[in-house]
């Protein structure tokens, strides 16, 4: 038997479809997070990274965007 | 929280080298591009063999792909890069071996194409010694660019890294998975897949290099010059990261709406088309995005010609992402595909989106990395208005081109014959083809403007550059987790308390914010939704036996034919020729073969394709489909074509294959390619591939008689030791072509499976006397 023969035999046709449904749920996951869950000011302060860094000190301490921020 | 100051250079002369690079490979490849446009409507300027359609056209794509846009791509990454995560590249050492190696590719690339060594996919031509090179050169580049996320004094990934981890990883599985062959040479190969898979396979490449290479490293361009060059941050960071993260669970998937129609199965295809559709939405919110990140500052657009190459380039990002969905919704491309709209379709594209921002990005890098003012504003000014102008001309041109031939050959007559023959259609366009040549030549005249600007520019540098030292304190290791907000769900000692606090926490996006500080764990997430998305697609095609149904009366080519279909490749004939009869009846009516039986099937089926290493499906028809050419014409009407194809047919654009007519078939050789065909899964029986040569030359001698009894007949003259001639392999292919499905039980094309044959029959040796 080889291994075509056992592949041939599981359906994966279905996979296809399974993982359309599966990629447009963290889609919409991530829609959602964005639309609902990411705080304004982390995401204005990553907005400015670029403009940041032309004297290259930082504006400020920065470990990592907790809420307290 | 900070660690202390440190003190640190970017290294701007790695930035330098690479616009250089990017520059000279500029003008190159867009001039041949240029001459390409010209042989379509002077077929004169085909200087054969090196210089013709077929062996220039895969330079031009490589080289404005892989040299223009790869170095532009590369600046833009080393420059942004360093700033972002506020240190010096990993290693000096890599970056030089990045650069000297990418070079040595491109140049390596620029002298076997016009050679005929080609893998025949279509930009994956480059063969398998070259292949490697990238590999290692792309790894180097890959080592350095996360050695230098490891050393970063930023916490943060700014969404352009993003896009840039992502290029990194994916450009590698493509590459990679594309391009396993077994090698049959120094400079020739078989890839291991055949037919339908290797179909499958090149366009989920072809779709993601497009995907990978020319979008999402230019999208992290767009995300860092475009709020440096506006002084303002971009309008939404969300969504940039929904641009992201749909782009790359996306744009994965879309490959297969390269092949709709086509013996590829059904459901792989709507999939393809399905998931094309999806990404009109992020595209658009990616260039809304680009384009709001200008509001308030549009004043600034009419005097600063940098934001003006962005605004376009950014426009012409939106247009192409509206109209590559448009293009894969089956019905649309029917009608498209094959025609000349595919071709503005991508110059749009790469001349609006990847050229004028890498044009862009250069106007603003070049007073910053040579420390001086930019020469002249107005050659800047003058260089985009040509090139806005030339790239109009070029894609509208060819939008008419496209639709008018598309129309032309679905149009019918009330009896239900067709009312174009192919040559027809392709006259009606020739006036387009000098429109697009002249677009063209205004496009490339702006960027040798540009060139000069940037070189007058560079000429007055200071004498030595100014190195500036940056500061910038450590990052320390993350030793607490996200400092947690007072909530009073945390007070409660209550345990279905703490569960929902716990929740709370998580749908916040602690998760997404902690990921973001991870490098690694980002990108293995990346990594991990491309193959997947690859593996649940490409999967149930490789192994489900149903997919590729074999047909009994479908054979391997014979030595000789193979010999010809290698020749095929390597002059490049799919760059013009497709094929592949699509199921449509405007297909099965203009190429079924007149000895078809009424009711039979014509149409290409994916069996017909099993020994097929590579399949040679083609993407454009500048000549007519050969897929059902095999008996159509005598031997010695493709003799004459191939010798000067006007003299067969007065307006061909075909460039003449004289020198197949001089030069010999390399017998040995087809020994060591029919050994390696049989490495990939053709099968060949043993006597066949040890007496390959001998073969051969045995079936190019009865081919040569067919020949010479015809051109007798004519009285004309046969030159002396015609058998041994490529051309009498190129007959002898062109002759089998789509045949097979039509055989009956007595039409034998390899006699010697029979034992009898092969007792009776005595083979001479090639170079033998005889």
């Amino acid at each position: 038997m080889r291994l075509s023969d056992i592949m041939s035999n599981m359906h994966l046709s279905h996979w296809a479809q399974i993982a359309l449904v599966l990629f447009m749920a963290i889609f919409l996951g991530v829609v959602l997070y964005l639309v609902v869950f990411a705080k304004r000011e982390t995401m204005d302060r990553m907005a400015r990274m670029p403009l940041d860094e032309t004297n290259g000190q930082q504006a400020k301490p920065n470990n990592g965007g907790g809420a307290d921020e | 929280m900070s660690g202390e100051l440190e003190r640190f250079r970017y290294d701007d002369d790695v930035v330098r080298k690479f616009v250089a690079a990017t520059l000279l490979w500029a003008v190159v490849g867009m001039l041949v591009g240029l001459i390409l446009a010209l042989q379509l409507v002077m077929p004169a300027l085909n200087f054969g063999p090196w210089f013709t359609f077929g062996r220039l056209r895969p330079l031009h794509t490589n080289a404005v792909i892989f040299a223009f846009a790869g170095n532009a791509l590369f600046a833009g990454i080393y420059h942004s890069s360093q700033r972002l995560l506020k240190t010096r590249m990993f290693s000096d050492a890599l970056s030089r071996f990045h650069f000297w190696g990418w070079q040595a590719i491109i140049v390596s690339a620029a002298i076997t194409l016009p050679l005929g060594f080609t893998q025949g996919k279509e930009y994956a031509e480059l063969e398998w010694p070259i292949d490697i090179a990238i590999a290692v050169v792309w790894v180097a580049f890959a080592v350095n660019f996360f050695g230098t996320l490891a050393k970063r004094r930023e916490r943060h990934l700014y969404v352009a890294i993003w896009f840039y981890i992502a290029t990194i990883i994916t450009v590698a599985v493509l590459h990679i998975f594309n391009n396993l062959a077994i090698p049959a040479g120094a400079l020739k190969s078989y890839p291991i897949y055949a037919g339908v898979q290797d179909a499958f396979m090149q366009w989920w490449y072809g779709h993601n290099a497009v995907a990978f290479f020319l979008t999402t490293p230019f999208l992290g361009m767009m995300y860092y010059y475009l709020p440096k060059a506006a002084e303002r941050p971009v309008y939404s960071y969300r969504l940039s990261i929904l641009h992201f993260w749909s782009l790359v669970f996306l744009y994965i998937w879309a490959g297969p709406h390269h092949l709709h129609y086509t013996a590829l199965p059904e459901w792989a295809s709507t999939l393809g088309m399905l998931f094309s559709v999806m990404l009109w939405m992020p595209s658009w919110g990616g260039m809304i995005n680009g384009l709001f990140t200008l509001r308030g500052a549009w004043h600034r657009v009419a005097q600063d010609p940098v934001l003006k190459f962005f605004v376009v380039a950014v426009t012409f990002y939106g247009m192409a992402t509206f109209e590559g969905p448009l293009l894969s919704i089956k019905s649309v491309n029917s009608l498209s595909h094959y025609t000349d709209w595919t071709i503005g379709h991508v110059h749009g594209g790469a001349l609006g989106w990847n050229g004028f921002l890498a044009f862009g990005m250069i106007y603003w890098l070049a007073p910053r990395l040579f420390q001086t003012k930019i020469y002249s504003k107005k050659m800047m000014e003058f260089h985009f208005w040509t090139g806005t102008i030339g790239i109009l001309i070029y894609i509208i041109s060819m939008y008419v081109a496209g639709i008018t031939q598309g129309l032309m050959w679905r149009a019918f007559n009330a009896d239900g014959t067709l009312k174009y023959d192919f040559m027809q259609s392709l006259i009606k366009i020739i006036p387009m083809y000098w429109f697009r040549a002249f677009g063209g030549l205004l496009y490339i005249t702006g960027v040798i403007v540009g060139v000069v600007n940037i070189a007058l520019t560079w000429a007055s540098r200071p004498k030595v550059y100014e190195d500036k030292e940056i500061e910038a304190p450590a990052l320390k290791p993350i030793t607490a987790p996200d400092p947690e907000p007072p909530s009073p769900l945390k007070e409660s000692g209550a345990h279905v308390v703490q569960i929902a606090y716990k929740l709370e926490r998580f749908i916040e996006g602690a998760w997404h914010r902690t990921w973001e500080r991870l490098p690694l764990t980002f990108s293995v997430m990346v990594g991990v939704a491309v193959v997947v998305a690859s593996l649940f697609e490409i999967l149930p095609t490789f192994l489900i036996r149903s997919n590729v149904p074999t047909i009994a009366s479908v054979e391997p080519l014979t030595p000789l034919e193979q010999y010809g279909r290698d020749i095929y490749i390597s002059d490049g004939c799919y760059n013009c020729h497709s094929q592949m009869v699509r199921p449509i009846r405007m297909e099965t009516e203009r190429y079924k073969p007149d000895f078809s039986k009424p009711g039979q099937l014509t149409y290409s089926l994916p069996g017909e394709f099993v020994y097929d290493h590579p399949f040679q499906w083609g993407s454009r028809r500048i000549g007519p489909d050969l897929h059902r050419v095999g008996r159509k014409y005598s031997h010695d009407w493709h003799w004459d074509h191939m010798m000067n194809p006007r003299s067969k047919l007065k307006k061909s654009m075909m460039p003449p294959y004289d020198y197949l007519f001089r030069d010999p078939i390399d017998f040995s050789a087809i020994t060591d390619h029919t050994a390696a065909l049989v490495k990939v899964g053709v099968p060949y029986i043993r006597y066949e591939v040890e007496n390959a040569d001998k073969l051969a030359l045995w079936q190019a001698k009865k081919v040569a008689g067919e020949l010479t009894k015809l051109l007798k007949a004519q009285n004309r003259r046969v030159p002396p030791n015609l058998q041994t001639k490529k051309i009498i392999a190129v007959i002898a292919y062109l002759q089998r072509l789509g045949t097979d499905i039509f055989r009956g039980p007595k039409d034998i094309v390899r006699p010697w499976l029979d034992p009898k044959w092969r007792r009776e029959i005595k083979l001479s040796q090639p170079g033998g006397k005889d």
